[in-house]
């Protein structure tokens, strides 16, 4: 039986209680930070300290955001000195500064901002998922492997293909979970890989999305203590976590309004 | 200068875990050949504007550190390099043997080492081991105030010691005041070197990690001067506090 013992009444923060989102502007990456924590009835004076990681590397940076006064705050805060700005994780914490150690009165730790959508890049690098047409399918899409690359076959029978290029942030919003969820099964349940490079690519992106890098060490599939059934269950875990990153729903359902209007 | 492409990166991990536990006199012409061809296929690396010293007048930590730092300042095409691992792994590869040669306690029995200590990896765990890139993060998370970071950089470069693992492999301690405590405990402003017997009980820097760890839970001691943060330490630590007391006596 586990017990649970809270002696300084430490409050856990839960993902609703506060926002955050990398965005790109002005050639400078900023963390857009909110929170509502008028719930918790904590005191004005404490103060509220976000400290910036780096997942897979030990880069760390603190700031210092102020009292927490209502309890309601927007910050908008300059990253661009970070190493790997859109790889970041944050832990926020409420700190009784009165107090002669500093307790921590509430936090939330490894936190995940929103970011910028890696598939489809309005002024960046070329996306990481390979996309391209099969002009004879019948199957609208399809995640394949091979030559070692996951690429998302779309078939261009009956101009399929123009036609989801034309409205690809509906299409995309719709699969790329699913696509998210394949490459995970594939990364984890894959002995060896015919094209390294690509492989290593696709594990820093789920490093950044906040997997275990751990678990790619493994060297082949009879070493991971996950059983397949436990490795999908694994990546539909992720999957989740990938479209609420992004909001897929919200963007469909306003992409839709849009569509039906 | 160059950097390595990915491709570079992986070739010359390659390279480092054939030779991993061979010693230094065990690295023969075939090897030496291996690595020059490494450096400068153009292929797997990619040129650089800049030049760069030959790091085997840096034994030290901070003196490599330093200069690092001074050279992103003038060079802003450098500094931006400094988040890629491509740009340190090609460092790595081109003074590897530099490095190793020129240790002071390198002797012919001294091996190459762990993959992780020349080739940059992108885990929390092993990040900081990075030999090349290792002392600059740690001079750069603590710049203006680099000095205050002794505690991960008055060791030699090739050998890092027990001191750099606990604190420059722990995020929470690397930076701020509870890396200058760590200083302030374990280094000898004068002899410039860490204390003798630090890595010895009690109140060593495993210790010191272990309590840290554990108060991380409850407590924000980042935000804690060096004097409170010496008061919360306990009692097995008196060897080193001592030490402390006195420096923050001296200067404030």
């Amino acid at each position: 039986m586990t017990i649970k013992f809270n002696y300084t009444k430490r409050i856990d923060l839960t993902t609703d209680d506060i926002n955050a989102e990398v965005v790109w502007e002005n050639d400078k990456y900023y963390l857009l930070l909110s929170w509502d924590l008028q719930k918790y009835l904590l005191e004005k004076n404490f103060k509220v300290f976000v400290d910036l990681r780096n997942s897979g590397t030990t880069e760390t940076h603190r700031f210092d955001l102020g009292p927490l006064s209502s309890g309601i705050a927007n910050h908008r805060i300059d990253i661009s000195h970070m190493r790997e700005p859109l790889s970041s994780r944050l832990r926020l914490k409420v700190i009784d500064i009165n107090s002669k150690v500093h307790l921590i009165k509430a936090q939330i730790d490894n936190f995940i901002p929103r970011v910028p959508n890696s598939f489809i890049q309005q002024n960046q690098s070329k996306s990481l998922l390979k996309i391209i047409k099969d002009s004879d399918g019948e199957c609208p899409w399809l995640l394949k492997f091979d030559s070692g690359e996951p690429t998302l076959v779309i078939s261009g029978k009956d101009n399929f293909f123009y036609i989801v290029q034309e409205n690809s942030s509906l299409i995309i919003n719709l699969l790329l979970g699913d696509v998210v969820r394949q490459i995970l099964i594939w990364l984890l349940m894959s002995n060896d890989f015919e094209n390294d490079e690509i492989a290593t690519k696709w594990k820093s992106f789920f490093f950044s999305l906040g997997v275990d890098p751990e678990i790619f060490n493994n060297q082949s599939i009879s070493e991971l203590s996950m059983s397949p059934t436990e490795i999908y269950v694994f990546a539909s875990q992720w999957a989740d976590v990938f479209s609420s990153k992004h909001n897929f729903i919200r963007e469909l359902k306003s992409e839709l309004a849009k569509e039906i209007q | 200068m160059r950097k390595f492409t990915d491709e570079g990166t992986e070739n010359f991990k390659t390279l480092v875990l054939e030779i991993a536990n061979l010693r230094i006199n065990e690295i023969g012409p075939e090897i030496v050949l291996k690595l020059e061809a490494l450096v400068n296929d153009d292929r797997i690396t990619i040129g650089l504007r800049g030049k760069l010293e030959n790091l085997i007048s840096f034994t030290k930590r901070f003196d490599l550190a330093e200069y690092f730092f001074n050279l992103f300042k003038e060079n802003s095409d450098l500094y931006l390099c400094r988040t890629e691992s491509g740009f340190w792994n090609w460092i790595s590869a081109r003074y590897l043997l530099d490095l190793l040669h020129s240790s002071e306690s390198a002797s012919i029995n001294t091996r190459i080492g762990g993959v992780e200590r020349w080739v940059l990896t992108r885990n929390t765990l092993r990040y900081h081991r990075h030999l090349v890139s290792g002392p600059f993060f740690a001079y750069e998370a603590n710049f203006p105030n680099p000095r205050n970071a002794m505690c991960q950089l008055a060791t030699n470069v090739l050998d890092p010691g027990e001191l750099v693992e606990r604190i420059s492999g722990k995020r929470d301690l690397a930076s701020g005041n509870v890396c200058l405590l760590a200083t302030l405990l374990y280094y000898d402003n004068i002899k410039n070197s860490l204390r003798a017997g630090h890595t010895s009980p009690f109140g060593n820097p495993k210790a010191f990690s272990r309590f840290f760890s554990q108060l991380d839970r409850t407590v924000d001691y980042e935000s804690l001067s060096v004097k409170d943060l010496l008061e919360l330490l306990p009692e097995n630590f008196h060897k080193w506090k001592k030490f402390a007391q006195a420096a923050i006596a001296e200067h404030g």
